[in-house]
């Protein structure tokens, strides 16, 4: 079963921006990374997912429920924490957190201490006189306490410091070991990378990528590392190859495409090593936005 | 129950501070009623006739009933209305303008409830402070010996609770347009200020009652209910009807609104 089904979606603002015919599945109990400059759709898309925003067109179903039509029942189910979380600054931690649950008719709250424990938040305190990085502590808090079956999170590290951060993906890493769905919006390529299998790329409102992490890494380009018992050859002009350099007997490339010619290539000089490496994410990320294979 | 208790919570201090505030005033309006009766000349009397028709003098009424027309019920009408129009504002527009709404959006309930429920608390909180004005300012009059028909200043007081209710309700209407709560609270302001000034323009120009029934202020006329002695009822359905009608719009257009990031 799919924990999020969206189908044609278009939210189209008067400036042209937002998310246009949007298809994107998301599996139960899968940690979804959603990847994309700013401005770029995705909080557009998890307002719509919410309800805050009606769309143009399209369909979206949360958990098997039409989110569109059944926006209530959908948020029963659902833990949000937004960019910039605001929270009521006249009440404390625990009082803004404990509104949730009742709002949501929750009765157990062993998940509230536990969480403030791992975050090492003090829920006593009001939330006027919390810093940032607390305040998001808390709203982290309020969107796990009930125990949601998905989680949307978008960009839910802004604000953490990086013990912190560490701490947020472990919990995490372990919401998903217990079967729930994690749906999280980023720009920040090393915790989608940390934390999910699967990510899609929005880019000016369409998704451009939709794939593993791995998978993703994998067909963009290679790092590759070559050295030679002699002369290294010229081979900067073949198809596929930039970032050509250099050094003795030594050279490394950036390679797109197969391969397949090119170490038959390099196999006709005296060839001593080969390292052929993935990209980290923040690269492919870049070829994206930058039109290389696959951007708009 | 949740969602009534939490509004109540967040306006509790801001009914503390107008009742607060609004207090202060009374006292002030009481010892000048005590002077205005004692001295026993109608201070209104010597003014100009368009100054005395905007002050709503009436030939009919005692000095001390003039004066409750011309200076009490005036003063605490504004107040009444003011925090109607800051209590509205607070339904939607603080919200959005504070991000709070996502906070509050996120949870299992629905637009029209949180409308609703906040509309409750406008109405109860600008009973609450209305209330304890009237009631102390009638205590206080009566405090000093002075004879004050207590029943015909509850019953501008249930005129001005309805019209605060309906200007509120409309603010909260309008609002639902502005996201920007520090602008909203500047434009209704001004608003509220154009429409009473224009209330005063039309009455001290002698504009009869028929030609003021698109100025709010008209429906809650203190000195036709001192000199009749009751609560004009088609004003009352009026207020009531235009109340109904703002709220009942106002959970569609809530509804329907897109709340961006």
């Amino acid at each position: 079963m799919q924990a999020i089904q969206i189908e044609g979606l278009t939210k189209l603002y008067k400036n042209g921006r937002g998310v246009n015919k949007i298809d994107l599945t998301v599996p139960q109990g899968s940690v979804f990374g959603f990847l994309g400059p700013n401005g770029a759709g995705k909080t557009t898309l998890i307002r719509t997912l919410l309800g805050f925003l009606k769309p143009q067109a399209g369909q979206i179903s949360v958990l098997g429920i039409d989110a569109l039509n059944r926006s209530r029942e959908v948020r029963r189910k659902v833990g949000y924490l937004p960019s910039d979380p605001a929270l009521y600054d006249f009440l404390s931690g625990r009082d803004n957190i404990e509104f949730a649950l009742r709002m949501r008719g929750v009765k157990d709250r062993t998940r509230v201490q536990s969480l403030a424990d791992r975050l090492e938040i003090d829920l006593k305190r009001r939330v006027k006189s919390l810093s940032r990085g607390n305040k998001q502590k808390v709203a982290i808090v309020a969107a796990l306490a009930h125990d949601p079956d998905l989680i949307i999170l978008d960009e839910p590290t802004s604000g953490l410091d990086p013990l912190v951060q560490e701490t947020f993906l472990d919990l995490v890493r372990e919401e998903q070991r217990r079967g729930k769905t994690v749906f999280m919006s980023s720009h920040i390529m090393s915790e989608v990378e940390a934390v999910c299998e699967r990510v899609g790329v929005i880019k000016d409102g369409k998704i451009v990528a939709l794939d593993t992490v791995e998978h993703l890494k994998r067909q963009r380009v290679k790092y590759v590392k070559a050295e030679f018992a002699a002369q290294v050859p010229d081979l900067k002009a073949a198809a596929g190859v930039s970032d050509w350099q250099v050094e003795g007997r030594k050279v490394r490339f950036t390679m797109a495409g197969s391969m397949d010619a090119l170490v038959a290539e390099l196999a006709k000089g005296s060839l001593v090593d080969l390292t052929v490496t993935d990209p980290p994410l923040e690269e492919v990320f870049r070829q994206f936005y930058e039109g290389a294979g696959g951007g708009k | 129950m949740t969602l009534l208790w939490q509004q109540l919570r967040a306006q509790f201090v801001g009914l503390l501070l107008w009742t607060g505030a609004g207090l202060v005033l009374v006292m002030g309006l009481s010892g000048s009623t005590g002077a205005a009766a004692n001295s026993g000349t109608d201070m209104f009397a010597k003014l100009p006739p368009e100054l005395k028709r905007m002050v709503g003098f009436h030939e009919g009424l005692s000095a001390l009933d003039n004066f409750i027309a011309g200076k009490v019920a005036t003063s605490l009408v504004l107040i009444l209305v003011l925090y109607a129009i800051v209590l509205a504002l607070s339904i939607v527009s603080r919200e959005v303008d504070r991000r709070t709404i996502d906070f509050l959006l996120s949870l299992p309930v629905s637009r029209g409830q949180v409308l609703l429920t906040r509309a409750v608390v406008m109405v109860v909180n600008t009973a609450i402070v209305g209330a304890i004005l009237w009631g102390t300012f009638i205590a206080a009059t009566q405090g000093q010996g002075m004879e004050i028909d207590a029943s015909a200043c509850w019953m501008i007081f249930l005129s001005q609770w309805l019209l605060a209710v309906m200007i509120g309700s409309i603010t909260l209407l309008i609002s639902l347009w502005i996201d920007d709560y520090s602008l909203a609270i500047k434009l209704f302001l001004g608003l509220l200020s154009a429409l009473y000034f224009l209330e005063l323009v039309l009455k001290a120009a002698g504009v009869e009652r028929a030609g003021r029934l698109l100025s709010p202020f008209s429906y809650a006329d203190p000195v036709a209910i001192l000199v009749d002695g009751t609560l004009p009822m088609s004003d009352a359905l009026v207020m009531v009807g235009a109340t109904a009608l703002a709220i009942g719009l106002s959970v569609p257009v809530f509804n329907r609104k897109q709340i961006s990031a």
